[in-house]
């Protein structure tokens, strides 16, 4: 086929400026900036002083931005787990031929298009409420007894499954792309050679998800990275160790929060930094445990 | 396909038209027609300042300082442009202030103004001078800013507030509990005993900081402020005598049953107190406003400060803070803005404000009636103050939030089991 | 109609029973939060919205309340005009740059596919601020049009990944056609390989519109005059200032006006997700 090289540059062109414009400039400023003393964001260069590792040193040694780390790793691994497997699911029972698919396929997907704030003012002040809430009248009519789910043993896990909650419908919709795209002839070939519906799953269904399940682990990887929302909304008056995230933190230490004034953009720079590091970790070794070059369909 | 390309395109070119016209301006309601006053007479037109505010338009606030605004102008000519950039304005100020957007006044919390926004902020000392303001004023609050910036005047501090334990009146009445009683611990529990025979949960929690700002105002009572912020930094709570005592008063009055339990979450707790379920809630005196607008209720409040525990400092410490105002070092009408701070903290105005939002005015001489003259009464009995959370704050990096409201929660069975929990964390 | 085949239905019961499941209660969430919107505040925090629902004591003035003093209509139109503009936009800039990088190898073409990746998971907060800075300098804050540009800037990298994908998928068989036919590799991109993916470009389009709808941190430090924000950041507002004037019920109307055209959208587009890519063409 032809490479036009004219045709590569215009039409590249407008995306890489939005790429520098946007990304490059302030993610050199703010690496930049990790390495200084830096008090104000905005702070002209000239205030700066040098602080070498000392801002990311100092920031791994603090027992809250620790403790936000491991809050973020549980929310990626179990919370990608269980948005996964019933994302997967859902994709999967749509597919095998129920009716009202697109009934129930726009159904699951509502709740991703509910803003996070309602969303999670809604499960704070309605499911998970100790007195009145939905869980706790729904437990109780079974005999169980209530539970407050939004003390401090509780709390994390409630968040996790409300956030799961509404992330399930977008992975579901990019399963079932994928699903689709899988031409049907090999699930009748499969089912001539008299293959059960669990195995054509897991041979043929799994397999030709790859390149979708790197899809979806990136994006999965993005919107974990960048929880905000949630912690916001379900400790609203303070920060606390069990939802803080590390761009909770990172938005503490730059603006400042309530009774704290000092303010350090050189180690909220490092945060953001540690964050996109993570970022590319987590796509390099993705990429190499996940390959999909042999496939073509 | 191409019919919809083509529409969408048409469609944003109207878009675009109109994004390079005009905007709507539907807030900017200060613009009273120029030069007129309400009687008719000409005014002169003085120019114009620029306030950013951190209150949302539709606060009550807002509408008394709106109105404030448009008497301002008719006074003396000056127009006040508001902007409600609502209570995130902590986001934008500094980015605002580094790149000298025109802005001539402005307001945030009181501290965050004297400590973080400082260096872009005009030192308000001579202004305060030639005016003549210090002598109308609460002086603590001016005392407390001078504090925060080591002598220098940063901020005019507003919307003063105090905190102690706030109480229903008609719940002490229906118990029988005089407030003059609660003097110590034991008027404290015996408050609270009569309170739960009459049916009542005596104290309501909030989640987030309340259980701690509780747990955090007994401690300082009982070591000081200053033990508070070495324990905060340091750690070391299993060797406090005073943090172990201040545990076992949690410890005692939940076991009792005399906290809401479940712990309720923010703002649910507070409200709780509206709905005649509680009694009393150891916060800043903002939380009445808080369940007022959320419930509606009509109870009769009271306040008392917390008690004397028997350490160094007693109930005439208390956390205070205010909302302050700030001018920007670049500002050319600094002295016109001054002129609108007075005009709102002073005589007619502060004592507008007070009453809507229930906190003290700032000015002395306003007389004030009910509740908010318990509060004025209090503010000016103060000999000392404590930061927010009484110093447990004092260490950033380390908040034993979880540990307390886990205290609270009954998760340990004595107060050295808690005190471990706490220096673990070190 | 098709008869039904009933051993087939029962088969798939498992399946039916938790998709009902799952669809009854986001129906019961979405019903709770109208009767909330309809309500007070005391209703909301006592547990009595349902209560308040029955007995018809319905407060419509919360929606008429959020529309005007609460500004929500303001920030509906600003946004209106940022997501509409900003998606059409992004489509412009991503798709051609999508079906090029991932059809030829070019010098850059790698890295720049990271870049865009690591792109996306840069937290708006860290790069915002400098921006923000230069804006300044250049006047050009609580400007509409430097809003929207960046607003574009922040869907690029995400549609560009998720329209690499389907273009990878398409089969080369398109070019070798047009380019027989004496088409120009760019009038072969406008004319054939875009309309190929109108799938993916509706679904980028919906995700783009719900997040440039709902964004919030650029919003509030480059446009944060109530004249020119957008909804994210009014919502917001709108829950800050719940805490201190109590009115939960407006907060509910408030959320249920901006939800509804992210709603309508999804609804009237998703039939053309569900069509599929298109049939037939060359087999690879």
């Amino acid at each position: 086929m032809k490479k036009s090289k004219s045709m590569i540059v215009c039409f590249m062109a407008a995306a890489v400026v939005t790429l520098l414009f946007m990304y490059v400039y302030p993610i050199i400023r703010t690496v930049i900036m990790s390495f200084f003393n830096v008090e104000s964001v905005t702070a002209s260069t000239s205030t700066w002083s040098w602080a070498g590792l000392d801002n990311y040193t100092k920031l791994f040694a603090t027992s809250i931005f620790r403790t936000s780390m491991w809050n973020l790793l549980k929310i990626w691994l179990l919370g990608g787990l269980l948005t996964m497997a019933f994302a997967l699911l859902f994709a999967v029972i749509l597919t095998s031929g129920v009716r009202f698919k697109n009934f129930f396929r726009a159904a699951i997907y509502l709740p991703n298009v509910i803003s996070a704030v309602a969303m999670a003012a809604m499960w704070r002040y309605y499911v998970f409420n100790a007195r009145f809430g939905f869980l706790n009248s729904f437990l109780e009519f079974f005999g169980f007894d209530a539970v407050n789910w939004l003390d401090t043993t509780h709390i994390f896990g409630a968040m996790l499954v409300a956030y799961c909650f509404g992330s399930v419908g977008y992975f579901m919709l990019i399963f079932l792309s994928g699903i689709e795209r899988i031409p049907s002839d090999i699930y009748e070939a499969a089912m001539i050679d008299g293959v059960g519906a669990f195995q054509k799953f897991r041979y043929i269904t799994l397999p030709l998800l790859r390149g979708v399940f790197k899809t979806n682990l990136t994006f999965w990887t993005t919107s974990t990275l960048t929880f905000f929302v949630w912690t916001r909304m379900f400790s609203p008056t303070e920060t606390e160790n069990t939802t803080v995230v590390p761009v909770v933190y990172l938005y503490n230490v730059v603006f400042g929060s309530k009774g704290v004034t000092d303010v350090d953009a050189g180690r909220g720079a490092a945060i953001g930094v540690t964050l996109a590091i993570i970022m590319v970790i987590v796509y390099v070794v993705m990429n190499k445990a996940i390959k999909e070059d042999d496939l073509e369909f | 396909m191409k019919k919809f390309l083509a529409l969408m395109l048409a469609l944003v070119m109207v878009f675009a038209l109109a994004a390079c016209g005009e905007e709507p301006a539907p807030s900017d309601e200060s613009d009273a027609p120029s030069g007129e006053s309400p009687a008719g007479e000409p005014v002169a037109d003085n120019g114009s300042i620029t306030y950013w505010s951190m209150w949302n338009s539709n606060e009550a606030q807002a509408q008394v300082i709106q109105e404030a605004a448009e008497a301002f102008k008719a006074e003396t000519g000056i127009t006040v442009n508001i902007e409600w950039r609502g209570r995130d304005i902590n986001t934008q100020i500094t980015a605002a202030l580094e790149s000298e957007t025109e802005i001539d006044l402005f307001d945030d919390d009181f501290q965050r103004v004297a400590e973080q926004y400082n260096d872009h902020l005009l030192d308000l000392t001579s202004l305060v001078e030639t005016n003549g303001y210090a002598e109308k004023v609460q002086p603590l609050f001016l005392e407390i800013a001078k504090d925060y910036s080591e002598g220098a005047l940063y901020t005019i501090p507003y919307q003063l507030y105090t905190s102690g334990i706030v109480y229903s009146a008609d719940a002490f009445e229906a118990a029988g509990v005089d407030p003059a009683s609660i003097d110590s611990w034991d008027g404290l529990i015996a408050a609270c005993a009569a309170l739960k025979e009459a049916g009542y949960v005596p104290f309501a929690l909030d989640g987030g900081g309340s259980p701690r700002y509780m747990y955090s105002y007994f401690l300082a009572r009982l070591i000081g402020q200053d033990a508070v912020k070495e324990l905060s930094m340091n750690g070391g709570w299993a060797e406090s005598e005073g943090a172990k005592q201040a545990a076992e008063y949690i410890i005692e009055l939940r076991d009792n049953g005399y906290v809401l339990d479940p712990i309720g979450t923010y703002p649910e707790g507070e409200y709780t107190l509206g709905y005649d379920e509680t009694a009393m809630i150891i916060l800043p005196d903002y939380v009445i406003s808080e369940v007022i607008n959320g419930t509606g209720t009509e109870i009769e409040w009271g306040f008392i400060p917390v008690p004397d525990l028997g350490g160094p400092e007693d109930e005439t410490y208390a956390n205070v803070g205010a909302q302050g105002f700030g001018i920007p070092a670049y500002s050319e009408k600094s002295e016109e803005a001054f002129q609108f701070i007075e005009f709102l903290t002073t005589g007619e105005w502060d004592a507008k404000l007070a009453e809507v939002s229930l906190h003290s005015p700032c000015d002395v001489s306003n007389e004030t009636t009910g509740l908010v003259a318990m509060i004025q009464e209090s503010i000016s009995e103060l000999t000392g103050y404590y930061d927010y959370q009484c110093g447990s704050n004092e260490n950033p990096d380390i908040r034993l939030n979880t540990e307390v409201q886990g205290l609270f929660e009954g998760q340990y069975a004595t107060a050295d089991e808690f005190l471990a929990a706490c220096d673990s964390r070190y | 109609m098709k008869r039904v085949n009933w051993k087939k239905e029962v088969r798939l019961l498992p399946g039916y029973i938790l998709c009902f499941a799952w669809v009854a209660f986001t129906a019961f969430i979405l019903l709770w939060i109208i009767a909330a919107s309809l309500g007070e505040t005391n209703d909301i925090m006592r547990g009595e919205v349902w209560t308040n629902l029955f007995s018809g004591d319905l407060h419509f003035e919360n929606y008429a309340s959020a529309w005007t003093s609460n500004n929500v209509s303001v920030y509906f139109m600003n946004s209106l005009l940022y997501s509409v503009v900003g998606c059409v936009a992004t489509i412009l800039i991503s798709a051609p740059a999508a079906y090029v990088m991932s059809r030829f190898s070019f010098l850059g073409n790698k890295p720049i596919h990271l870049s865009f990746i690591i792109a996306m998971s840069v937290p708006a907060v860290m790069v915002i601020l400098p921006l923000f800075s230069l804006a300044s300098g250049l006047n050009l804050t609580n400007n509409r049009v430097l809003y929207i540009i960046l607003v574009i800037c922040l869907r690029v990298p995400f549609s560009v990944i998720y329209l690499m994908n389907f273009f990878q998928s398409l089969s080369r068989g398109y070019e070798e056609a047009a380019a027989i036919d004496g088409c120009t590799p760019m009038k072969t991109f406008w004319k054939i390989m875009f309309p190929l993916v109108q799938p993916a470009l509706i679904t980028v389009t919906v995700f783009n519109f719900l997040s440039i709808w709902n964004e919030y941190f650029i919003a509030m430090i480059f446009v944060s005059g109530d004249a020119k924000t957008a909804v994210g950041v009014g919502l917001m507002n709108i829950v800050n200032s719940m805490t201190y004037s109590g009115d939960y019920g407006g907060l509910f109307a408030a959320v249920i006006i901006v939800f509804l055209p992210t709603f309508i959208l999804y609804l009237f587009l998703s039939d053309k997700i569900i069509n599929g890519v298109t049939a037939g063409g060359v087999k690879g």
